[in-house]
């Protein structure tokens, strides 16, 4: 029999569908039974949505721009020619 | 600018190789912000930037040599990624692999068991149990970015480049140089004390 532990262990895998098709059913087999494991799976599950939701957009403004490039572009003339 | 769009590699590799100036902008543009967000899940914020900057030397230095088996992207962030370790190692902060993955393979939370695998402590009832209600929460945004911030450096790169990033695994184990069952245990990890300290915060209030 598959524990309460053992679910929380898989919990991740099953949510990505990353297990094999005998462990998926025998988990859905105990949440169908156990409230607190789908408490607890659908828990990761606003867990992993909520995270989703925190993307920072990666804007660069233009002076950090400037500033890489030109650095940049030192580096390249100052180079040493690699035969 | 925010969801600027970066030129195709088959576009922007040759430019690149050209020095032409305009298509280092594109590259900067495109890349710089992931980089830096990288670099700080590795080193923290306080060198993040000179770790980027570094990384963008090192990307045009091994230009020539790149042999396009992944992305640029993944390519770049492998590099920010090698630059961000080395540094770690110069200041003697070096991530043990071996530890890492020991750490996060170890129980989780095994208290909330009993000698069966029953539930002793089991999950509590969230009264904000939406993604949007975590979001909205000032207090669990809170919460969920320290939580982020303590977690060994390998489980928050994991966790911010899948989960907030959206870089798809394979990618991200190319970026990290850890095998895809090495970054699985990673991520649950991370995941579970992400969900573990929120159902903490809630269960207090
Ligand atoms: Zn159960």
């Amino acid at each position: 029999m598959i524990s309460c532990k053992d679910i929380t262990e898989k919990a991740n895998d099953y949510i990505d569908r990353e297990l094999p098709l005998l462990t998926r059913m025998k988990m859905k087999i105990h949440l169908f039974a156990c409230i607190h494991c789908q408490r607890y799976v659908s828990q990761l599950q606003i867990t992993i949505l909520a995270l989703r939701k925190m993307k920072k957009e990666h804007s660069v403004d233009e002076n950090t721009v400037d500033n890489i490039v030109n650095n940049l572009k030192n580096y390249k003339q100052n180079e040493p020619e690699i035969k | 600018m925010a969801n600027y769009n970066p030129p195709s590699d088959d576009e922007l590799i040759p430019q690149l190789l050209k020095n032409d100036e305009i298509a280092y902008r594109q590259a900067v543009r495109a890349y710089h912000g992931m980089m830096i967000h990288l670099a700080r899940s590795i080193v923290g914020d306080a060198i993040a930037d000179e770790v980027a900057q570094e990384a963008w030397v090192a990307v045009l230095r091994a230009l020539p040599k790149f042999e396009r088996r992944s992305s640029l992207k993944t390519w770049i962030m492998r590099i920010v990624s090698n630059c961000a370790k080395s540094r770690l190692r110069h200041e003697s902060r070096t991530v043990n692999y071996g530890t890492a993955i020991e750490e996060a393979t170890a129980m989780l939370s095994s208290n909330h068991f009993d000698e069966h695998g029953h539930w002793a402590t089991p999950p509590s009832v969230w009264h904000a149990d939406t993604p949007e209600a975590l979001v909205s929460s000032t207090e669990l945004q809170h919460c969920i970015n320290n939580t982020l911030d303590s977690l060994p450096p390998l489980q928050k790169s994991v966790i911010t480049l899948r989960d907030i990033q959206g870089l798809d695994m394979e990618s991200i184990c190319k970026v990290l140089d850890v095998s895809e069952s090495n970054g699985r245990v990673l991520l649950h990890r991370a995941r579970s004390q992400v969900r573990e300290a929120i159902d903490q915060h809630q269960r207090v209030q």
